[in-house]
C-alpha cells in the first residue's frame, strides 16, 4: 500500500520544514524498515539513528505521529490502525489540525518529527548529550565504597533481584524525557529516564547510599520537579513506568521526613491531614497550611494575598465547608492503612512484584541524619497520625507535644506574636482594600 | 432509558469552583440525567495519596467506588483527576481479583474492618465528558441544542489524568483526543487545535514550583491564542484553577498579557442548551468571560 511519509527536516543551521516522501509499503514493515528505504531509494541526506532493529539499543527513538516511540518497535499496520481509529472518532477533524493523520487523497499520511526536549542536530538526529548529563547527575551506578566490605562477592536473592527487573529494563531511549512537560520548563529537573535509573539504584540492596541518593533526589531538580503528566508512562516502550518510580523515591522520602522539611512534603503530608479532618479538601486552609505554612512562612503566606484577594472580588473563595458525611469512616480507614504500613512493609502491588525493597542489611553507612538503613514504612508515627486521634476506630497513635505557654523571650511567644501581628497585617490589607482607603485615612488622621 | 450516576463532585467543585457543580447540575437536569450525589465519598488525593502509598489510594477509592456499587451505578465525575485517580484504583482492583487476590483481600478487609461496603469491581468509573459523549451520545445532544454557538472558537485542555492515567480510554487515543472537540462541533462552535491540549497545566506544582507551574500554563494559553482560539475549554477544575484562577500570576510570568477565558467543559454545553450564564456561574471566574458571551451574544445590559 503507498503511505506518504512527512517528516520533519532541519539542520542546526536552518527552520524546519515538512518533506513528504511517497512510500509502497507493508503493513508487517517496522517505521524504520520503511525510513531506511526512503534513505537509500529516494534520499541519501536523510538522517536518522538506528541500529539493533530490535528494541534492544535504544538509537531510533522519535516522533511517529504525534507521540516519542521507537521507529523499530512500531509497525505500519499498528500506526495505519492507530490512525484510523482516531480519523473514525473524529471525522471532521482534518480541519486547522497540524499533522492531518490523512490526507484529502485518501493516503495515509504518517507524521515522522525529531524527539522533544533536545536540540536538533540534523533531520531525526537529537543532541542527547543533556539528557546523558542529566543521567550522569543521579550518579546512576552502585556504590563502589561498598566494595570495601570483607566479601568478595554481592550476592543477591532472587526476590532482591527481582525488585530491579522493571526499571532494568530501560534502554534510554529518550522517548520519556523527549516528552516530558516538566523538562519543558525546569531546565533543572534531571528528568524521568534519570529518576527511574535513580530508584534502581535505591533500590538495590547492594547500594549502601541510600540516605545520601534520598537526600539528593529530594528537591525540584529531584523528585520533587515531577508534574505527574504521565507521558512517560504512556511512551515508555519497555514499561518501566518511570513516573512510578519517581512515586517510590517520593514514598521514601515522605517516610522519612516531617512537614516541615519542604513545602512539597508538607503539600501530600496536609492532603492525608485534611482527608482526615474533613473528607474533602477545605481549600480554605489548603493554601494556609501548604504555602504560609500555618503562619510560620510569611513570604509565602503574604504570596497567596493577591490570589485570596482575586478569589474573594470573584466570590470563588469558599464561605463554609460542609465536611464530608463519610468523615469518620475515611479517617478511621487511613489510620488502619497507616498503622498497617507502620508494621509491615508496604504492600505488595497487583501485577508484578512490587518494586519496593524490604530493609537492606548491607548498609554500613551512618552518617547521614537521615536513616540510611530504609524501611518503607514511616519509623516514626507520621504527622498525620496525629491530629485526629479521637476517631473511635483510630488506630494506636502517640500524641504530640505541644509547646507550653511561658513568660518572656521564649520561641513559643515569638511564635504566638509573630501568627497575631500576621492576622492583623492581613486584616489591614482587607480593610484597605475593601474602604478603598489607606489606613490612616479611615482612622480620619489625615 | 434514563441515564442515572452516582455523583462524586470532588473538592474544588464544592470550593473554588462552585461554578462547576452548578453547571453540572444545570447540565444533567436539562439533559434529563439523574445524579444521586455520593455524600459519604472522600478526596481522591489527586495522585497524591499515591505518593504517599498504593494501598492509601487504593483504599480510600476502593471505598469511594464501593459506594457507587451499593447503589448499583457507574460513579461520575466531573473532574479529569478524579477520573484519572479513581478509574486506575478500579482497574487495578478488578485486575488484582484474578491475579493478586491476597492484594484485593487486604483492600476489602481494610473495608469491612472499618464498616465500609466492600469493593466488588462492579461498576465503572465515568466522565462527564465520556457520558455525554458514548451515554447520552453527542446526535442526542445535537438534538437539545437550542442555541448554537456558532463562531465561537473553542481550544481543549483535557487534563493528564483523564487521558494517560488509565491503560484503556473508551473513545479517545491518549496522545490524539478527539472527544472534547467533537463536544465542540457537536454545539455548533469551532474547535482549534494546538499542541498545548494534552498537557500538563501545571497545577500540581504551583504550591512550591511556582514560576515553572506558571510557564506551563502561559505556554498552553499563548498557543491557545495563537491558534485563534476565543476560550479554553477544560474538563478538569483543577486545569481551570491554573489556567484561570491564577492567569493573573501567570500573565507577571510570561510578561503579556493573556485574558482569555477557561470554560468548564458543562459550562459550554449548558450555554447551547439555552441556560443562562448566571446560571452556570460564568460571572464568577477570575477572567471575565464576557468576551465569550459578547460573542454569543448572550450579554444582557447591566441594569
Amino acid at each position: 500500500m503507498l503511505v506518504h511519509f512527512n517528516i520533519l527536516r532541519q539542520t542546526t543551521e536552518t527552520a524546519p520544514h515538512s518533506h513528504t516522501f511517497p512510500l509502497e509499503v507493508e503493513p508487517s514493515s517496522t517505521i524504520l524498515d520503511c525510513l531506511n528505504r526512503i534513505k537509500w531509494e529516494q534520499d541519501g541526506t536523510l538522517a536518522f539513528r538506528k541500529n539493533c532493529r530490535n528494541t534492544i539499543c535504544g538509537s531510533c527513538s522519535m516522533r511517529i505521529n504525534g507521540r516519542s516511540a521507537l521507529a523499530c518497535k512500531e509497525n505500519v499496520g499498528q500506526e495505519l490502525a492507530r490512525l484510523q481509529s482516531i480519523q473514525a472518532f473524529a471525522p471532521e477533524s482534518s480541519e486547522s489540525r497540524p499533522g492531518t493523520q490523512t490526507a484529502e487523497t485518501d493516503i495515509p499520511t504518517f507524521t515522522i518529527a525529531p524527539m522533544g526536549n533536545m536540540p536538533v542536530i540534523k533531520d531525526l538526529v537529537v543532541d542527547m548529550q543533556p539528557f546523558w548529563d542529566n543521567l550522569d547527575a543521579v550518579d546512576p551506578y552502585v556504590s563502589t565504597e561498598a566494595r570495601q566490605v570483607p566479601e568478595r562477592e554481592f550476592l543477591q536473592t532472587p526476590e532482591e533481584r527481582d525488585r530491579l527487573n522493571q526499571t532494568g529494563n530501560c534502554i534510554l531511549c529518550g522517548a520519556c524525557y523527549s516528552e516530558c512537560n516538566a523538562r519543558e520548563t525546569n531546565p533543572e529537573f534531571v528528568g524521568p529516564h534519570a529518576l527511574a535509573k535513580a530508584w534502581r539504584m535505591v533500590a538495590d540492596s547492594r547500594d549502601d547510599r541510600t540516605a545520601e541518593r534520598l537526600s539528593q533526589y529530594n528537591d525540584t531538580s529531584g523528585a520533587w520537579g515531577c508534574t505527574r503528566c504521565y507521558y512517560c508512562n504512556s511512551v515508555c516502550p519497555m514499561e518501566v513506568a518511570p513516573m512510578d518510580q519517581i512515586g517510590h523515591i517520593k514514598q521514601a522520602i515522605l517516610a522519612t521526613h516531617d512537614d516541615q522539611a519542604s513545602r512539597a512534603i508538607r503539600h501530600r503530608k496536609v492532603m492525608v491531614d485534611m482527608v482526615k479532618t474533613g473528607g474533602w479538601i477545605d481549600e480554605r486552609q489548603f493554601g494556609f497550611k501548604v504555602v504560609g505554612n500555618s503562619l510560620r512562612d510569611i513570604r509565602g503566606l503574604a504570596s497567596l494575598v493577591p490570589l485570596g484577594l482575586r478569589m474573594l472580588a470573584r466570590g470563588k473563595l469558599p464561605m463554609t465547608f460542609e465536611p464530608s458525611e463519610g468523615t469518620r469512616e475515611v479517617r478511621s480507614l487511613i489510620h488502619a492503612v497507616q498503622a498497617l504500613e507502620s508494621k509491615s512493609p508496604a504492600s505488595p502491588p497487583p501485577g508484578p512484584p512490587s518494586e519496593k525493597p524490604t530493609q537492606s542489611d548491607s548498609s554500613t553507612s551512618a552518617e547521614s541524619s537521615t536513616p540510611s538503613n530504609l524501611s518503607w514504612a514511616p519509623a516514626m508515627p507520621s504527622e498525620d497520625s496525629v491530629s485526629s486521634s479521637s476517631s473511635p476506630s483510630a488506630a494506636p497513635v502517640t500524641t504530640q507535644v505541644e509547646p507550653s505557654p511561658a513568660f518572656g523571650w521564649t520561641a513559643y511567644a515569638e511564635q504566638i506574636n509573630g501568627r497575631f501581628a500576621m492576622i492583623g497585617f492581613v486584616s489591614l490589607l482587607l480593610l484597605e482594600l475593601f474602604t478603598r482607603q489607606d489606613f490612616f485615612t479611615w482612622l480620619g488622621w489625615r | 432509558m434514563t441515564l442515572k450516576y452516582a455523583y462524586f463532585p470532588g473538592c474544588v467543585a464544592q470550593g473554588a469552583c462552585r461554578e462547576l457543580y452548578q453547571s453540572t447540575a444545570a447540565l444533567t437536569q436539562a439533559l434529563g440525567i439523574e445524579l444521586v450525589e455520593l455524600k459519604k465519598a472522600s478526596c481522591c488525593g489527586s495522585g497524591t495519596f499515591k505518593e504517599d502509598s498504593q494501598l492509601l489510594e487504593d483504599a480510600v477509592n476502593a471505598r469511594n467506588i464501593a459506594l457507587a456499587e451499593s447503589l448499583q451505578l457507574p460513579l461520575l465525575t466531573h473532574c479529569s483527576t478524579c477520573q484519572g485517580v479513581i478509574g486506575r484504583v478500579n482497574d487495578r482492583l478488578k485486575q488484582a481479583e484474578t491475579q493478586n487476590p491476597a492484594y484485593f483481600n487486604q483492600v476489602n478487609g481494610l473495608l469491612k474492618q472499618e464498616g465500609c461496603s466492600p469493593y466488588r469491581g462492579t461498576t465503572e468509573v465515568r466522565h462527564l465528558l465520556w457520558a455525554l459523549v458514548g451515554d447520552f451520545g453527542l446526535e442526542a445532544l445535537a438534538e437539545r441544542v437550542t442555541q448554537r454557538l456558532s463562531g465561537l472558537k473553542c481550544a481543549a485542555f483535557y487534563g493528564c489524568y483523564l487521558l494517560r492515567a488509565q491503560d484503556h480510554l473508551p473513545y479517545d487515543d491518549p496522545h490524539d483526543p478527539q472527544s472534547m472537540e467533537n463536544v465542540f462541533r457537536t454545539v455548533g462552535a469551532t474547535p482549534v487545535y494546538y499542541r498545548g491540549r494534552t498537557q500538563c497545566c501545571g497545577w500540581p506544582l504551583a504550591s512550591y514550583a511556582t514560576e515553572q507551574s506558571f510557564q506551563m500554563a502561559g505556554g498552553h494559553i499563548q498557543e491557545a491564542i495563537a491558534a485563534g482560539a476565543d476560550c479554553i475549554v477544560t474538563p478538569c477544575p483543577l486545569c481551570h484553577l491554573n489556567l484561570d484562577s491564577r492567569q493573573p500570576e501567570v500573565e507577571a510570568v510570561v510578561g503579556r498579557s493573556l485574558k482569555l477565558p477557561i470554560l468548564h467543559l458543562p459550562q459550554l454545553v449548558a450555554l447551547a442548551l439555552g441556560i443562562s450564564p448566571q446560571q452556570l456561574g460564568l460571572d464568577r471566574h477570575v477572567v471575565s468571560t464576557q468576551p465569550v458571551l459578547r460573542k454569543l451574544g448572550l450579554l444582557t445590559p447591566s441594569p
